[in-house]
C-alpha cells in the first residue's frame, strides 16, 4: 500500500460564465480549487461531498472528460494533461469511468453485445472470435447471462443496466476505475448487489478505484481512504476509519452527524449546519466553510487554511489545528 | 374517532381501453390524529400513487377503483374517493396539503415566492392584501428562511433546493392543515440540508398538532420522523406496525432485507447483505407471494398461495407464510 498510481496536484477547474453580445467572460464558477491527492495501487479512494462540491468535476478532470484549468495529473509517471488526443485515447483503456445514471449512459440503439464489443474494437486489435469470447466471459462476470447479449438497454432494469455499464468499463482491462455515484440511482435492495459486484471485481482484477459518492454509509464500507470535499476544496483527507471515528474538520463532523440513524432508539446528538453552501461564483474569502461553521474565528475570514497533516496520513484544512 | 384518515381496501388500477392492471391492491391503513405514519418501499411499489389517490390527484389511466378513503377532521367525515371536485378544492391546501419530492418543479417559475404562497390564502380566505403579506412573511420566518423580506420577492430559480423546499413547506403549512402528505420531501436534498428539513418538519408538527404521512424509500428518515410504519412491496402492504415493531421485531423477510442491506454497510468483514433479483414491474406480479422469488426463506406454499396480512402481535401485521401459526397445509 504505498505506490501511488495516480497523483493529482493543485487541480483547478474554473468554468467561465460568458455574457453579452461579445460573449466575454464575466466571471468564473470555481468548481475545483487547488485539489491535491494521490491514489495508491489497488486501493479504493473515495471522494465524498454534497452536490456542487466539485467531486464529479474532479473525477472527470482526471480523465480529461473536462479539461482542467490548471494543475497536474500524473498517472503511472505519465503527465496526463500533456497528452495529445491520440495518446489520451490510448490511456483511456487503462483509466475507465462508470457513470451514475445507467439510463442515460448506454446507447439505446446498441445491443448489449455491441455495447461491450465497442470498447474492445476501439482499443485493441482483436479478431471477432476473441472479442466474442471476451464479451461472453465479461457478461458472466457481472452476473448477467449470455442470452442477454442480443437485447437492448431498455429491456433491462436499473440494476442490470448498471451491471452492463460496469462490464463495459472493465472490459478493456483498466487499472484505474473512476466510479461516479454508481449506486445512487438504484433502489436500496439493488444497491448492495452492485456494491458487492464492484468489491468482488476489484479484488479479482486488482483494480484501483476512485469512488465518488454523497452516501457516507456506502463510502465507509467500500473505501480505504476518503477525501471530504466542500465547495471545490478538500476539507479533510485520511484513512476511512480515522475520518469516520475522529473527524477533525467541523464540516466532516456535521456531515457525519446528519446521516439519519436506522435505530429509532438512538436519538443522535445533532450538529445541524445552519445555512446553505455559498455560491462557487463568489466563494467567501478565507475558509470556504466559514459561513456555516460553528467554530468560526477571525482568521477564518482572512486566510484560507492549508491542508496540513495533524495525525498519521490524516490531513485537515482548518485553522483550529 | 381518533383517526384523521382511514383508508380501507383501496385498489388502484391502470385502466386502459380493454385491460386493467392492478397497481395497488387492497390497501388499508389509518393515520392517527396528531400521528405520523411512514410509508416505505422501493420505486414502483405503489407508495406515491397511494398518496396521490388520497388527494384525488391520479390522472388517466390511473384510477382508484375500489375502497374508501375517509377523512375525518373531528366534526365531519368525507369519503375522499367519491368527493366531487368542489369539495376536493376546499380540502386541498386547507385541510390536507402535500409536500412533493422536487421543490424545483413544484413551484411555478413565473411567479415570485410571495405570489405563490399568497395564492393559497387568496383561494381559501378573504384576507386583505396587507394581511396576506404579513402572514406570508411570518410563515417564511417560521420555516427558517433568512431575510424573508428579500426572499419573498425572488423567483424560484434564484433559490437553492433546500430553500425552495422550505418555501414549499411554508405553503403547505400556512393554513394550518390537519394532515400533511410528504412525498419524499428530502430525497432531492443533500444530507446536511435533509437534517435541517427533517428537524423543521418535526418541530412544526409538534407546534401545529398536524398529522403527517411521510413517504420515502429511506429507512433512516422513517426512523427519525415516524411513529407508525407501513412497508409496501409490489402494490401491497407486507408489514405494518409501530416503529419499534418494524426496526426491532422485524418480521417480513423483505423488511429484514431492506434493513440488513443498510446495516451490513457498517460491517466491513462480511459481504454486503443483498436481496437477490429485481423489483417486479408494476402490474406483473407472480402467483403466490409476490416476494417469494427474491425471498431466502421461501417455502413451497409461498409460490402457490398468496399470504394474507396477519396480526403477529397487537398492531403488528405481516404478510408472510412464516407467521401463520405453523399451519402450512392451507
Amino acid at each position: 500500500m504505498s505506490n501511488p498510481i495516480l497523483v493529482v496536484e493543485n487541480l483547478r477547474k474554473y468554468f467561465p460564465i460568458k455574457e453579452g453580445i461579445f460573449n466575454r467572460t464575466k466571471n468564473y464558477v470555481r468548481a475545483v480549487e487547488n485539489v491535491s491527492f494521490s491514489v495508491n495501487e489497488r486501493e479504493t479512494f473515495a471522494i465524498v461531498g454534497e452536490s456542487g462540491c466539485g467531486k464529479s468535476t474532479t473525477g472527470r478532470s482526471i480523465l480529461r472528460l473536462i479539461e482542467p484549468t490548471s494543475g497536474n495529473v500524473v498517472y503511472n509517471g505519465i503527465d496526463v494533461l500533456a497528452l495529445s488526443n491520440k495518446e489520451l485515447r490510448g490511456l483511456r483503456k487503462e483509466i475507465q469511468i462508470i457513470f451514475q445514471n445507467p439510463y442515460s449512459s448506454l446507447n439505446p440503439r446498441m445491443t448489449v453485445k455491441k455495447l461491450l464489443s465497442e470498447p474492445l474494437e476501439n482499443n485493441y486489435k482483436l479478431g471477432q472470435k476473441e472479442i466474442q469470447e471476451k464479451v461472453e466471459s465479461m457478461i458472466d462476470k457481472v452476473g448477467l447471462s449470455r442470452k442477454h447479449l442480443d437485447r437492448y438497454p431498455h429491456q433491462f432494469s436499473g440494476g442490470q443496466r448498471q451491471r452492463i455499464s460496469i462490464a463495459r468499463s472493465i472490459i478493456t482491462n483498466p487499472k484505474l476505475v473512476i466510479a461516479d455515484e454508481p449506486v445512487s440511482a438504484l433502489d436500496v435492495s439493488i444497491q448492495s448487489q452492485i456494491l458487492n459486484l464492484l468489491m468482488e471485481l476489484q479484488k479479482e482484477l486488482g483494480l484501483t478505484m476512485i469512488f465518488i459518492s454523497h452516501d457516507l454509509n456506502v463510502v465507509r464500507r467500500i473505501s480505504n481512504r476518503v477525501a471530504v470535499m466542500y465547495l471545490g476544496s478538500i476539507a479533510e483527507i485520511g484513512e476511512t476509519e480515522d475520518i469516520f471515528n475522529t473527524p477533525f474538520h467541523p464540516y466532516t463532523e456535521a456531515l457525519l452527524s446528519a446521516v439519519p440513524s436506522l435505530d429509532p432508539m438512538v436519538k443522535k446528538k445533532r450538529n445541524i449546519l445552519k445555512g446553505e453552501i455559498p455560491s462557487p461564483i463568489n466563494p467567501p474569502i478565507g475558509c470556504v466553510f466559514q459561513t456555516r461553521c460553528s467554530k468560526v474565528m477571525d482568521i477564518c475570514k482572512k486566510k484560507r487554511p492549508e491542508l496540513i497533516e495533524i495525525d498519521k496520513n490524516h490531513k485537515v484544512a482548518c485553522h483550529l489545528y | 374517532m381518533d383517526n384523521i384518515l382511514e383508508v380501507k381496501n383501496l385498489n388502484i388500477d391502470i385502466v386502459e381501453n380493454k385491460s386493467t392492471k392492478s397497481l395497488v391492491e387492497n390497501v388499508s391503513f389509518n393515520v392517527k390524529r396528531k400521528g405520523s405514519l411512514g410509508i416505505v418501499g422501493e420505486s414502483g411499489c405503489g407508495k406515491s400513487i397511494t398518496a396521490m389517490s388520497i388527494m384525488q390527484l391520479l390522472s388517466h389511466p390511473l384510477k382508484a377503483t375500489k375502497g374508501k378513503i375517509i377523512f375525518n377532521d373531528g366534526s365531519k367525515s368525507i369519503d375522499m374517493r367519491e368527493a366531487n371536485s368542489n369539495i376536493m378544492r376546499k380540502i386541498r391546501g386547507k385541510e390536507i396539503s402535500m409536500i412533493f419530492q422536487e421543490p424545483m418543479t413544484a413551484l411555478d417559475p413565473l411567479f415570485t415566492i410571495e405570489e405563490q404562497i399568497a395564492e393559497v390564502l387568496k383561494f381559501h380566505t378573504d384576507l386583505k392584501k396587507v394581511e396576506m403579506k404579513k402572514l406570508v412573511l411570518e410563515m417564511l420566518t417560521k420555516v427558517g428562511i433568512p431575510q424573508p423580506q428579500r426572499i419573498m420577492k425572488n423567483y424560484p430559480h434564484q433559490l437553492s433546493g433546500g430553500m425552495l423546499q422550505r418555501v414549499v413547506i411554508s405553503m403547505a403549512l400556512i393554513l394550518n392543515p390537519k394532515l400533511i402528505i410528504a412525498d419524499e420531501p428530502t430525497t432531492a436534498l443533500d444530507v446536511t440540508i435533509q437534517a435541517q428539513i427533517l428537524e423543521l418538519i418535526n418541530d412544526l408538527r409538534s407546534s401545529y398538532d398536524t398529522s403527517i404521512i411521510m413517504i420515502t424509500h429511506d429507512l433512516g428518515v422513517i426512523a427519525e420522523t415516524c411513529e407508525d410504519v407501513i412497508v409496501f412491496y409490489a402494490g401491497q402492504i407486507v408489514e405494518e406496525g409501530n416503529i419499534m415493531d418494524i426496526f426491532h421485531n422485524t418480521s417480513h423477510p423483505y423488511t429484514k432485507g431492506l434493513i440488513n442491506a443498510v446495516r451490513s454497510l457498517g460491517d466491513k468483514e462480511t459481504e454486503l447483505f443483498t436481496i437477490p433479483g429485481t423489483v417486479p414491474v408494476a402490474g406483473e406480479f407472480s402467483k403466490g407471494c409476490r416476494f417469494a422469488e427474491r425471498c431466502g426463506e421461501a417455502m413451497a406454499i409461498c409460490r402457490e398461495k398468496e399470504p394474507e396480512l396477519m396480526e403477529i402481535s397487537p398492531g403488528h401485521n405481516t404478510r408472510c407464510w412464516l407467521y401463520n401459526g405453523g399451519d402450512t397445509n392451507v
